[in-house]
């Protein structure tokens, strides 16, 4: 627009000085033709008074030749012989004056031999006067031969005359006409380039006004957009000059660089990279690439004042005048630290995902239910599916493809459980049986995304061998229960027989011993000393029957009772034992070397029963020797503690140590040592039930040593006593 | 007219019966016992009914009780004893051959005085039912209502 006004102005005062030119020109032209038009008309005149002085020269000779004739004076000679000079110089000054009119040419080239007739005649006369005389002269002028040729040059100057006038006439005209235009043509062209000029202050006033307005527009603009700049906090928005120096600075870059405007304006922008990216010339760098591409952009780190960094997201614009000389750089820049932490969470956790997705033994995939005209769900599609889909479903390349293509014979009650998914967002967990896939699936399926997409995402698992096995658990468990229930029958026939052992096979012996001793007193001395022996024989067997079957009670007890753990104090257990086999011990000496116990924690009876039988072995075994010498004592260990009972009795030989522990298993004979070849049996099954280990050591007629372990507790409750210090009961 | 029986033996094997009153006699007291040969004849006798209807029997100062019988065994006898008035206070000892636990438990949360294993050797035997005989007969005041003992 601007443009524009400028060409109407310049093309006003063009227009105008061209109106301004063509009038001077015209004014001059018009001048120059005016004065040339009065030369022209002044010199018709004096075409006309040349004509009219050839007139007086001829008169003026033939004047003088009549003169002459008449008087003979040769003054009139003379004279007639200059007028004729003169006549001549007229014709020539006339033919010049005409040049430019031929009409006057040819007239004057009728005129000039007529003149040259006349003048000849004239110098005729003249000769005839000289030689023949007045009367021969006389004659020759009474022919009237000279008057005939003055008529007709007479008649020929008036026609040259009459001629010359119009020229003249023509002329003035000419010079009328000519100053009349010049006069339109002045004030025509006065009023044209007054109205131009007037038109060209117009125009200038009003773009005058424009720019006046444009600038002020300008201005505000600038100052609002100095303040927009100013305020924007999120960027960081300033200018460099084209040597990468600060020039402007605003809110932004001071929050998100630190600095203050004063602090940084006039300052390097390298100050805002770390000190390794300046070492590898990145702001040099960045200036060049901006300066040629004209924008440069980049994501990394930069620095704030207090040294921290910032992922900054950075755009350079090169800035150019409009000749395109550099004149700075727009910097633009926004923290993005933020944004890239999410970015890198987001990524992490995309990559766990994926990670999952990839790498889960489960199944997973997401399907597009497909629906027929009347929404029932008829088939869907595999949309995604993990590398473990194909392991789990034998199903190659089902990416893209439906189910119905792959396994045409596949289940409705599988679509509409998808269907019913899809349409409801309800997810479900089921279990399946695939017939066509062969296998028998768990399965967890929920909606994914819109309703409208109708996509669900499946997480399965192929559970047919865990579900053989399921049922082959059921079926063992079912086996297992018939035989817990026989082995409860068992158990209960059991007890029902020790109950009858115990009741009615002791009744028997209490009878045979009972009547022996009254067949005894019966007796009263009748019988025999063998008699008496038979007798004895007969009660002895019987209470050894009824000892057996004690024992065996009790072994049976041992094994089948329940097991009532507690922190059993053994030191005081062992002393309990020691004291209840008083009898035993009656008339021996026993030195016994007891050393300090550890709790156990243990079954109180069982284990009374276990050092029962310990003891009263050891004091048993030891009968022959005097003193006898048991010792008791543990080594404890972190996970078990081993207790052992010591004694210098007969010992026994260890090619039968693996018979020491079975049931009825003696390895003496009863009538060097009585027993019913339970108890060790007893104290193994004992044992073992607290989850130790019994063993024996022995060399004949050396002593033994029994070891026996139990896990050990979290307590340890050392028993108080003499530790280590040996002790001897008092033998009865 | 016999004289009222004080003590009560309730035993179904015949030489248990034997034995223990040759037990008894080395106390005076075989006189003394009545027996009954199972559980529901025991109980018969306590109410004076069935067989014994009629009899004036009056209460025994001691029950010597089997636990293993046929029909009526000793636990339901104690049980049932202990659940009548008139009965619920007469001494009552089980002698049996079973040492098992649940046997000794049952009878004493029934109410049972005494437990005792009968032993094999008949000395013990003897003599373990000796002194119950000479303790309950002689040496224990019975609870009011029960035979004296004849002075």
């Amino acid at each position: 627009m601007k443009t524009s006004v400028e060409k109407k102005v310049v093309l006003g005062f063009v227009i105008s000085t061209c109106a301004l030119l063509g009038m001077g020109w015209l004014s001059y032209h018009t001048a120059t033709g005016l004065v040339a038009t009065e030369y022209q008309f002044t010199y018709a005149y004096k075409v006309i008074a040349t004509l009219e002085s050839g007139r007086a020269l001829l008169t003026d000779a033939e004047t003088a030749q009549r003169a002459y004739l008449l008087t003979g004076d040769p003054r009139f000679l003379a004279d007639c012989t200059n007028a004729q000079a003169e006549v001549s110089g007229w014709i020539d000054r006339l033919r010049k004056y005409t040049a430019g009119e031929p009409e006057q040419q040819r007239q004057l080239a009728r005129l000039e031999p007529l003149v040259a007739q006349r003048l000849a005649l004239l110098n005729d006369r003249i000769r005839l006067r000289q030689q023949k005389g007045l009367e021969a002269a006389a004659n020759a002028v009474a022919t009237r031969q000279g008057k005939d040729l003055m008529d007709q040059i007479e008649k020929c100057i008036s026609e040259m005359h009459v001629a010359e006038n119009k020229v003249a006439f023509a002329r003035q005209k000419e010079v009328f006409d000519n100053a009349f235009l010049t006069r339109i043509a002045i004030w025509g062209g006065t009023t044209l380039a007054c109205g131009l000029g007037l038109l060209a202050v117009v125009f200038i006033h009003r773009d005058l006004n424009r720019r006046r307005r444009a600038e002020e527009i300008l201005q505000q603009n600038e100052e609002r957009f100095r303040l927009m700049i100013g305020n924007v906090r999120d960027y960081a928005i300033f200018m460099l000059d084209p040597s990468g120096h600060v020039m402007t600075w605003n809110e932004g870059a001071q929050r998100i660089k630190g600095y203050t405007a004063d602090e940084i304006v006039g300052k390097h922008f390298s100050k805002f990279y770390p000190a390794e990216a300046v070492q590898a010339g990145l702001a040099e760098k960045i200036l060049t690439e901006a300066t040629a591409t004209g924008r440069y952009e980049q994501e990394g780190w930069r620095v704030r004042k207090d040294g921290s960094r910032f992922w900054a997201d950075v755009v350079i614009t090169a800035i150019r005048d409009p000749r395109g000389r550099l004149m700075g750089f727009v910097k633009v820049t926004r923290d993005l630290t933020e944004r890239r932490q999410s970015e890198e969470t987001l990524r992490q956790s995309e990559e766990r995902y994926r990670t999952l997705f990839d790498s889960i033994d489960e199944g997973f995939c997401i399907i597009q239910v497909i629906f027929d005209d009347r929404q029932k769900p008829v088939d869907y599609r595999f949309l995604e599916i993990n590398p473990s889909f194909e392991k789990q479903t034998g199903l190659r390349d089902a990416l893209g493809r439906t189910m119905r293509e792959l396994a045409p014979q596949h289940e409705a009650y599988w679509f509409e459980i998808y269907g019913h998914i899809a349409s409801t967002g309800e997810p479900r967990r089921f279990q399946n049986r695939a017939e066509q896939l062969g296998r028998t699936y768990d399965v967890y399926a929920f909606r994914l995304g819109a309703p409208e997409k109708r996509q669900v995402a499946i997480l399965f698992n192929d559970i047919t061998r865990s579900k053989e096995a399921e049922e082959q658990i059921t079926r063992l468990n079912a086996d297992l229960q018939r035989h817990a229930g026989q082995l409860e029958t068992t158990n209960k026939e059991l007890e029902a027989f020790s109950y009858s052992v115990s009741h009615d096979l002791r009744a028997p012996l209490r009878h045979i011993d009972g009547f022996v001793k009254l067949l005894d007193k019966q007796a009263n001395g009748h019988l025999d000393d063998r008699g008496r022996r038979y007798l004895d024989i007969i009660a002895d067997s019987a209470k050894r029957m009824g000892a057996l079957i004690d024992d065996l009670l009790v072994f049976s007890r041992m094994g089948r009772s329940e097991m009532r753990r507690s922190l059993v104090d053994s030191r005081a257990l062992v002393d309990e034992v020691i004291s209840s086999l008083q009898e035993e011990m009656r008339d021996r000496r026993i030195n016994w070397k007891i050393g300090p116990l550890p709790a156990a924690e243990a079954d109180a009876a069982m284990l009374r029963q276990v050092w029962a039988n310990l003891i009263g072995n050891a004091v048993k075994y030891t009968r022959p020797r005097d003193p006898a010498e048991i010792e008791i004592g543990c080594h404890p260990g972190a996970a078990e503690n081993v207790f052992f009972i010591r004694d210098n009795g007969v010992g026994f030989d260890m090619q039968y140590a693996h018979k020491l522990f079975g049931v009825f298993q003696r390895l003496h004979r009863a009538e060097e040592f009585e027993g019913t070849g339970i108890g060790l049996a007893n104290v193994q099954r004992v044992i073992h039930r607290h989850g130790g280990t019994v063993r024996a050591e022995s060399e004949l007629d050396k002593g033994a040593t029994f070891y026996f372990s139990l896990p050990q507790t979290d307590t340890d409750i050392t028993t108080k006593g003499n530790h280590g210090t040996p002790e001897t009961h008092p033998a009865g | 007219m016999a004289p009222l029986k004080r003590i009560l033996l309730v035993e179904d094997n015949d030489r248990d019966i034997e034995l223990t009153l040759a037990a008894l006699e080395e106390n005076n007291l075989a006189n003394e016992v009545v027996i009954a040969r199972d559980g529901a004849e025991a109980l018969d006798y306590l109410h004076s009914r069935g067989k014994f209807t009629g009899h004036a029997n009056g209460l025994p100062v001691v029950v010597l009780l089997d636990l293993k019988m046929p029909k009526v065994d000793g636990l339901e006898v104690l049980r049932q004893m202990r659940d009548e008035a008139p009965l619920k206070h007469v001494p009552v000892v089980m002698i049996t051959s079973s040492r098992e636990e649940q046997d000794l438990v049952k009878s004493y949360q029934l109410g049972v005085n005494a437990y005792v294993v009968k032993p094999v050797d008949f000395q013990q035997f003897a003599k373990s039912i000796k002194e119950i005989g000479f303790f309950w007969a002689i040496v224990n005041e019975p609870p009011p209502g029960v035979l004296k003992r004849r002075s």
